[in-house]
């Protein structure tokens, strides 16, 4: 393969991991973590890195072990590797970032139960070279923290009022400026952080974002049809 | 991938046997088994170092330092609760008279089980709770946390002639406690939590505060 | 009997499997365009959730609690899951292979259904004894199937209905699965705790 395919195919994964094939907004893939972490814009955020570290990881590694990996046995290898990567990344922060980890802790065992990076292991990763499948799981990964953080806010704005409430516990103090307060506190419309709410505004930001194809003259996806 | 498409034979030759998808799976198990074993390993000694500097933080937080001139840390006793259970009592002492003892608590939540930890001290007055572990709906349920909330302050000076027994409880059931907007389990379980902890004071006040 | 009961009900209904803890979305939008499918799904995931969190359990209380294995728990978790799947469906095959015809396509995907996984974990952290666990996890996946079932009813006359092309399809799902949650948290009020 010459230098400009190349270039051109990594284009084509990190515009499809980002936007035009969103693991969560056109696939509606991962839905469980979507729903459950996005009850503000900076767990959504935290949510999301933490998948996009497991993503990566696992698709390179299965992309690496692709000819080793037989048909029969792929899906218990696939989870086994998603499961042991998520076991690393929580025992790594716990012992490493703890202040992180008392932020994010809660998270990441729940990454195991998202179907997203067992979609992408089996759709991409095992029929690719490694550094390919690594870019896909780690844009994957981004646009499912672009999805988690849009949700979050959404959820929070309209839910308590706030954006960004205690980014400074994840990301450090020098990122207290972006916590805001938009409504007043007693404005919140508290259905929005409650089940109900997560269901809602991802069907409408589902609208939104064929809204935006719309306009920019793409066809829209009417379903996010291979759902497991 | 093209061996199948240049000789049929050769590609029913390597066929794999049916018990190979064992080994593969085995062998993924034990190599993948054997990495997180050695991380358990490589990490184990800073996660139990990370745990002891916790429970000095959250000790220091509802045992104030002007109480005590000993590390209660490591002075501890271990009395069983009514329910049977083990429970590890840390001790604050001034010139060898037990001024306080702080005890991990238990409550129940929307998602599972709340851990805190409560200081007490020798007249029975609350010196403070925090919460150590939970896993309550980030944004509804975590208000318990001292970060998030000033509402576990709430119990600071408070015992359990004060409020009296009977109004231990929620505003919702009747008690003098506020829940939170949203979330009413959560602080249930809190405030029922730390109830059950100072009954538990008042039932062991002779072996917790006794000298050896 | 009343402790029972509230486990019952407090599992399948008041913290809902779907609409409260989020678990086993995947086949809610996935498999719930026909009732009888969604029935089908229901069926098998609540045999399996039932059998791999017994086997989670002593798994859990036999082997990784008396060992200290703790940190293999997700990884073990699965693999008895995918066990679980296997063996029911060789059971179902042998037993009733009308049922087997009805389920077949559908047995593989449960490995992959978070509810299970998730199910299993609950019980695991709220130390139940054995037979609370097995009462929870039987709970928890009938009303996960009474779920998938009202809300495919739902789609089956949701696909009779007009609806604005932008909001065809996933997008109205959602919200109707929104008004769903709405109505189950009406029974957040018989509560036990």
């Amino acid at each position: 393969m010459s230098n400009a395919e190349n270039s051109n195919q990594y284009s084509t994964i990190v515009k499809d991991g980002l936007w035009d094939n969103n693991g969560v907004f056109s696939m509606l893939l991962g839905m469980c973590p979507t729903m459950a972490m996005t009850t503000s814009a900076t767990n959504g955020f935290g949510m999301g890195l933490a998948t996009a570290v497991v993503m990566a990881a696992s698709s390179y590694l299965v992309a690496v072990f692709r000819n080793q990996i037989t048909t029969e046995v792929r899906i218990p290898v696939y989870i086994l590797i998603v499961a042991s990567m998520v076991t690393l990344v929580d025992l790594a922060m716990n012992a490493w970032m703890h202040e992180l980890y008392k932020v994010l802790g809660l998270f990441i065992p729940l990454i195991v139960s998202n179907c997203l990076p067992l979609a992408r292991l089996e759709a991409f990763a095992a029929k690719q070279p490694s550094f390919p499948a690594l870019l896909d799981g780690l844009f994957m990964g981004l646009g499912f923290t672009i999805a988690l953080t849009a949700i979050g806010a959404v959820r929070e704005i309209v839910g308590s009022g706030t954006l960004f409430a205690d980014a400074s516990l994840l990301l450090g103090n020098s990122f207290k400026v972006i916590e805001m307060r938009v409504l007043p506190a007693d404005m919140g419309v508290l259905m929005m952080i409650l089940p109900p709410g997560g269901f809602i505004v991802t069907g409408l930001l589902v609208v939104v974002k064929r809204v935006l194809d719309l306009r920019a003259g793409k066809e829209i996806q009417m379903a996010g049809a291979h759902a497991v | 991938m093209n061996a199948t498409h240049d000789s049929p034979i050769a590609s029913v030759a390597v066929k794999p046997k049916p018990y190979i998808h064992g080994v593969i799976l085995f062998a993924f198990c034990l190599g993948f088994g054997l990495v997180m074993a050695l991380t358990n390993d490589v990490t184990l000694d800073d996660i139990s170092a990370r745990a002891l500097e916790d429970k000095q933080n959250s000790l220091s937080q509802v045992l104030p330092d002007n109480i005590h001139d000993n590390n209660p840390v490591l002075d501890t006793v271990t009395v069983k609760n009514e329910e049977g259970k083990e429970t590890t009592v840390y001790r604050a002492r001034k010139d060898k008279q037990v001024t306080g003892v702080a005890y991990e608590i238990f409550g129940t939540g929307y998602a599972g089980e709340i851990r805190l930890m409560m200081g007490i001290d020798a007249s029975g007055k609350l010196l403070g709770v925090r919460v150590l572990a939970h896993k309550e709906t980030p944004g509804l349920g975590d208000k318990i946390e001292a970060k998030k909330s000033p509402w576990i302050e709430r119990f600071t000076g408070l015992s359990l002639g004060n409020p009296s027994v009977e109004r231990w409880k929620v505003k919702k059931d009747g008690g003098d406690f506020d829940q939170f907007a949203g979330a009413t389990i959560t602080p249930r379980g809190v405030v029922a939590a730390i109830r059950r902890g100072q009954e538990f004071y008042a039932a062991n006040k002779d072996k917790l505060t006794g000298s050896n | 009997m009343k402790e029972f009961a509230m486990i019952m009900i407090s599992a399948a209904l008041v913290n809902n499997v779907i609409l409260a803890r989020f678990l086993g979305l995947c086949s809610f939008m996935g498999v719930t365009t026909r009732i009888d499918t969604a029935a089908g799904m229901g069926f098998a995931t609540t045999f399996v959730i039932t059998v791999s969190s017994m086997a989670d359990w002593a798994v859990q209380t036999y082997l990784l609690d008396a060992y200290g294995l703790g940190f293999l728990r997700t990884v073990t978790f699965i693999l008895v899951i995918a066990s679980a799947v296997q063996f029911t469906e060789m059971t179902i095959k042998k037993v009733s292979p009308e049922l087997f015809q009805m389920l077949g396509i559908y047995l593989p995907l449960i490995t992959t259904n978070c509810a299970v996984l998730g199910v299993a974990l609950l019980l695991v952290e709220g130390h139940m004894s054995f037979i609370n666990a097995t009462l929870f996890a039987f709970a928890s996946s009938l009303g996960y199937s009474l779920v998938m079932v009202i809300f495919a009813g739902l789609r089956e006359r949701l696909a009779l209905v007009q609806v604005p092309r932008l909001f065809a399809g996933p997008p109205i799902a959602f919200i109707v699965a929104g008004m769903l949650a709405m109505a189950f948290m009406g029974f957040s009020g018989i509560a036990a705790s």
